[in-house]
């Protein structure tokens, strides 16, 4: 028995949204809006972002600190954190419009179906419980298996992911394993239940390099072995790039662009995702120096237009006032910058 | 091991501690004016009776050989004879003035205290735990905001004014309760609970607001940590991501606010039970002092100071066994 046996009977209205590519998309977000509470008004932190994820397809979602990107992964559980709210959208998973339903409604789905592979390790287990036990409530809640079986389980998990010593790990506590051993037990009880989706948010970006190398590897390889799909969430070009079908990149709050990985790294079309990618360090130092970013994301001073005007090269005053469009200019390739044909022509 | 060794380093400091309170103690009380001789017969006495009762109460020693005599006695469980109380007049017993021991009178006094703090404590972990956990949870809902309010307030005012409330409406205007806790007068047991129940309340409400805010910033942090999040988000129902998750996480500094609350109960029982006159331990310490009554105010001052160690030993292990990170090093 797995988690995905449910997966059935929600599969009715799926063809309500009639989207145009792809209608068979595991995850539709639709105008996807998240608030904050700061003071006593709320700031939007997501602000209309719409995509896809496709069955078995990974995607990457781009941006520097602060730009929504974990807020927009949370929301694929139906989740938002303490002191926000979802002001609009619709995250649609498998048919059916995650955000109208409640916690209790949620519970089947998330860790069975959708499951998280947070940030850092350190802090994602809880530390007063073996991890074994973590991973064993895990597939005892959703009834994939209970008692001894579960157990059982739990060190195959541990095997799969390649902790040495599995049933040894299993009765230790977080804080007598490493980061990388962590953030091991994490992917283990992510995968447990065999889910459709793994959210992975910046899975190895607390861990050191020859760890997140390890830990990319494996991430790989159960992709291809599993065939879910994946929302990976990054700072990190090079990673994405290595391990995306397709690459979203945010900015403010706001999906700028949009494309298939290879498309995206070969023709970076918004002058922000150009900018990303000059800044990625490069044996051969083809884009160096050219289109350097300046300045830093300011949240209290948003214009009203395209939010990365103050910063762009190209702007011009039209873009501090009129928002931006997310427009498929390409087949598959979408962005959000009115200027991108003078861009093509190189005139700033 | 490294949970035995820590058992064994912290043993070790209490008995020091212990070793030093009793010192202290002494000489402090060798430093008072006055001694329990005058006190017992008076201004007027003439030398001659005076240093009778010196003699014959051994206080006419050098006071280094009076502590070492005292200390002695004390580790083997004699813990000496009070200067001022009478031995009750009982038959075939020799003539002349024989002393109460120590032991006799403390442990009455002894099991009324304990019983009061027993119930002050039964009525105030559950209020506690509950309070703290309920205005945690439902942080967003104005019920609990006006119950963090009232807890505020209650931690401001003084236990003597709590105390002095409660005896005017319950015992004065209401008379559902007596003013005054006689309790070894009771001839029931619900008479005696009757009597106990203002000085318990009392030092619950002084107790509650303290542990309860305690309660509630740590359960509020642990609420807001990364794995509660991914617990939930693992698809654990609620209330085990509660009881499993959250609570075992926020019980540490909620424990630490217990400790500090039974610590302040020794010194709050004192004053409690002067109000209510109440025959505890707090009250014989008083009337001792007032007497100069040295060996019962060593052996109170001992057993109020050995509470508040065992306390303080007692959280630190049991912190200890909550905490894997103390517990297996």
């Amino acid at each position: 028995m797995t988690g995905a046996a449910m997966a059935g009977a929600a599969t009715d209205d799926a063809a309500v949204n009639g989207s145009t590519d792809g209608a068979e998309a595991l995850v539709r977000v639709d105008d996807l809006t998240v608030d904050y509470r700061n003071d006593d008004e709320w700031v939007s932190v997501v602000k209309n972002v719409s995509f896809e994820i496709g069955r078995g397809e990974t995607l990457g979602l781009a941006g520097e600190s602060g730009c929504g990107k974990t807020t927009t992964a949370l929301a694929m559980f139906g989740y938002h954190k303490p002191g926000s709210r979802v002001a609009g959208g619709r995250v649609t998973f498998d048919g059916r419009d995650l955000l109208g339903l409640s916690d209790r409604q949620m519970q089947p789905i998330r860790g069975a179906r959708i499951s998280l592979v947070p940030q850092n390790p350190a802090s994602t287990l809880t530390p007063s419980m073996k991890v074994g036990r973590q991973v064993v409530e895990t597939l005892e809640s959703h009834g994939v298996s209970s008692g001894r079986d579960a157990m059982e389980r739990t060190v195959e998990l541990f095997g799969q992911v390649g902790l040495p010593e599995p049933a040894e790990i299993a009765r230790r506590y977080p804080h007598q394993l490493s980061g990388g051993q962590q953030q091991r037990v994490v992917i283990a009880i992510a995968i447990a239940c065999r889910p459709d989706l793994i959210v992975l948010d910046e899975p190895t970006t607390a861990l050191d390099v020859t760890t997140q190398a390890r830990l990319l590897d494996l991430l790989t390889h159960i992709k291809d072995e599993s065939g879910m799909s994946a929302l990976y969430v990054s700072h990190n070009l090079g990673v994405l790039e290595q391990i995306c079908d397709r690459v979203a990149v945010m900015y403010a709050g706001e999906l700028i662009e949009i494309a298939p990985t290879a498309e995206l790294f070969n023709r970076p079309r918004h002058p922000y995702t150009r900018g990303l990618i000059a800044a990625v360090p490069r044996v051969e130092a083809e884009h160096a120096g050219t289109e350097k970013l300046r300045g830093l994301l300011r949240r209290d001073d948003l214009p009203d237009g395209c939010g990365f005007a103050p910063r762009c090269t190209y702007s011009r005053p039209e873009c501090f006032t009129d928002s931006q469009r997310l427009d498929e200019i390409e087949p598959s390739h979408h962005v959000a910058c009115w200027r991108v044909g003078d861009i093509e022509a190189g005139t700033p | 091991m490294h949970f035995v060794r820590v058992t064994g380093q912290r043993t070790a400091l209490a008995v020091i501690a212990l070793f030093a309170v009793s010192l202290i103690t002494f000489w402090a009380v060798e430093l008072l004016p006055g001694d329990a001789a005058t006190r017992m017969l008076g201004r007027e006495a003439t030398p001659e009776r005076v240093a009778h009762f010196q003699e014959q109460m051994n206080l006419d020693a050098p006071a280094l050989q009076r502590y070492t005599n005292w200390i002695t006695g004390f580790v083997q469980g004699d813990w000496g004879e009070s200067l001022v109380q009478a031995r009750p007049p009982t038959e075939g017993a020799p003539a002349g003035r024989i002393n109460r021991s120590v032991t006799d009178i403390i442990v009455p006094r002894l099991t009324n205290t304990l019983e009061l703090a027993a119930l002050a404590l039964i009525m105030y972990v559950p209020l506690s735990l509950v309070t703290g956990i309920v205005t945690a949870v439902y942080r967003d809902r104005a019920f609990a905001a006006g119950l963090s309010t009232l807890l505020i307030l209650g931690c401001a005012v003084p236990d003597f004014v709590i105390a002095i409330f409660l005896l005017i409406i319950f015992a004065v205007a209401l008379e559902w309760f007596p003013a005054l806790s006689l309790v070894d007068q009771a001839e029931t047991f619900g008479a005696q609970l009757r009597m106990m129940t203002l000085p318990a309340v009392t030092l619950t409400a002084a107790m509650t607001g303290f542990a309860v805010r305690q309660m509630q910033a740590s359960l509020l942090s642990v609420l807001n940590s990364d794995y509660v999040q991914f617990a939930t988000l693992k698809g654990l129902p609620r209330r085990r991501v509660m009881l499993l998750h959250a609570l075992p996480n926020a019980l540490g500094p909620a424990l630490r606010a217990t400790v500090i609350n039974v610590v302040w109960l020794v010194g709050g029982v004192v004053l409690v039970e002067v109000v209510f006159t109440y025959p505890g331990i707090g009250l014989l310490l008083l009337d001792a002092l007032r007497l100069l009554d040295t060996p019962v105010i060593l052996a109170s001052t001992m057993i109020l100071a050995g509470v508040y160690v065992l306390c303080n030993l007692g959280a630190d292990l049991v912190a200890a066994a909550l905490n894997p990170r103390l517990r297996t090093g």
